[in-house]
């Protein structure tokens, strides 16, 4: 019991990490990156739980007692709504306010791009600081946001 | 919260008895309606232009090179450089006038102040972008702009405003000194807004590798603006500029609660 007070909330750190580090090397796994995230968050959770007298009579202790309860406080902070952007960025509602949908790709399009089988290039030509200029790159825009992998841009030199 | 209120109203008064407000308010409007005038001046040549050519008519957007540009482009640069501008002053400013100690002795929590400081400062940049609003209303007695998309601009403005008062109000307070909150607010602001231009660096992307790039850009405070500005309103932004909020606040209220013990 007292291992587990101890350690379940460091060692949940260190899985949430070893979540958010898997996620970026091996996004492929997502099924890992999930059990690791729910392990990790249960683990802090618990610790916090465990610890909670603690962490409230350290509080009223002295002040590097107090200085360190509230880096504490606020590194969970950090990490919970760093969790939340994450989950955000997973699961989110996007709504294209514009008249003519100005920025809403069809579903075939859609389709196509989220079964890409490998990265693609895309090239544009267009003179900078045009309207035209603005529309390709936000069609690009919209096209690396749907595709299942993002196309690599290249800007190409255009004449002033 | 009516102790909130006070604060804020307190903070309020102050910024309106001083010249700050104003001036901020009067450049504000100054610049933004000559950017506006310009805007819409070349918007007006094109229009003359191509108004014969039905596919060039087309073409043309009055939200797309008329506000867009002007909220999309400039009002986020004005912020960076004004709003530090009215956070520098909110906690320093009770140091040095010796009021800490009576506000922090009194029976008003450290959050309860942070938070009316932070709502005062808010108020003056709604009533920034409230003065703006003009300039939409000029626009729609000789244009038919798509409010909805003015509707998630202003959302997005607004969002990345509360987030850079936040960032601000929590700098203003680790230091007294009011110019060194000032530019410890523009630093990080700065670093928060490049954040996005190192991601697209083509050397750094290598280097760091796809993922790492695009968390940084991700970390970007500007890259989350940029779908308010077409009329997209995503969700994941909007989280992320609470969540600034959020953070910033809680660190400002820490910080000011550590001066009840120290």
């Amino acid at each position: 019991m007292l291992l587990l007070k101890r350690l379940s909330a460091p060692v949940g750190a260190v899985v949430l990490l070893a979540s958010l580090g898997t996620d970026l090397i091996l996004p492929e796994r997502s099924t890992l990156v999930a059990v690791l995230l729910g392990v990790g968050l249960f683990l802090v959770l618990l610790g916090l739980l465990l610890n909670l007298k603690e962490i409230a009579s350290r509080a009223r202790g002295r002040a590097a007692r107090e200085g360190g309860a509230d880096l504490a406080y606020i590194i969970i902070v950090a990490v919970t709504l760093a969790l939340a952007n994450f989950l955000a960025t997973r699961h989110h509602k996007r709504i294209d306010l514009t008249e003519q949908r100005n920025f809403s790709l069809s579903d075939q399009t859609r389709r196509i791009l989220s079964a890409l089988p490998r990265e693609v290039e895309a090239r544009a030509y267009y003179y900078s600081g045009t309207l035209a200029a603005q529309k390709i790159t936000d069609l690009l825009d919209e096209y690396a946001y749907q595709a299942s992998t993002p196309p690599t841009r290249k800007a190409s030199p255009t004449p002033s | 919260m009516r102790s909130v209120f006070w604060i804020a109203r307190r903070e309020l008064a102050t910024y309106f008895v001083s010249p700050l407000a104003y001036l901020i308010l009067a450049v504000f409007t100054l610049v933004i309606g000559l950017s506006f005038s310009l805007n819409l001046i070349a918007f007006a040549n094109e229009c003359l232009v191509y108004g014969n050519n039905p596919y060039y008519l087309q073409q043309l957007n009055v939200n797309e090179q008329v506000i867009r540009p002007l909220f999309g482009g400039f009002v986020p640069v004005f912020f960076l450089i004004l709003f530090p501008a009215i956070t520098m002053r909110l906690l320093p400013e009770e140091k040095r006038q010796g009021t800490s100690e009576l506000i922090l002795t009194s029976p008003i929590s450290s959050l309860q102040i942070v938070l009316g400081k932070y709502l005062g400062a808010l108020v003056v940049s709604a009533v920034m972008l409230g003065s703006s609003l003009t300039f939409v209303y000029v626009l729609t007695s000789v244009s038919k702009p798509e409010m909805a998309t003015v509707a998630s601009l202003y959302l997005g403005v607004f969002l990345l405003g509360a987030a850079f008062l936040a960032i601000g109000l929590c700098l203003s307070a680790f230091t007294e000194n009011q110019v060194l909150a000032y530019v410890l607010s523009v630093g990080t602001l700065l670093v928060l807004w490049f954040l996005s231009g190192v991601s697209k660096s083509t050397a750094l992307t290598d280097k760091l590798g796809e993922r790492a790039a695009a968390f940084l850009e991700n970390l970007s405070i500007i890259e989350h603006f940029s779908d308010f500005s077409k009329g997209v309103v995503d969700s994941q932004h909007v989280v992320y500029y609470l969540s600034i909020i959020a953070f910033s606040l809680f660190v400002a209220q820490r910080v000011v609660d550590s001066h009840r013990w120290r």
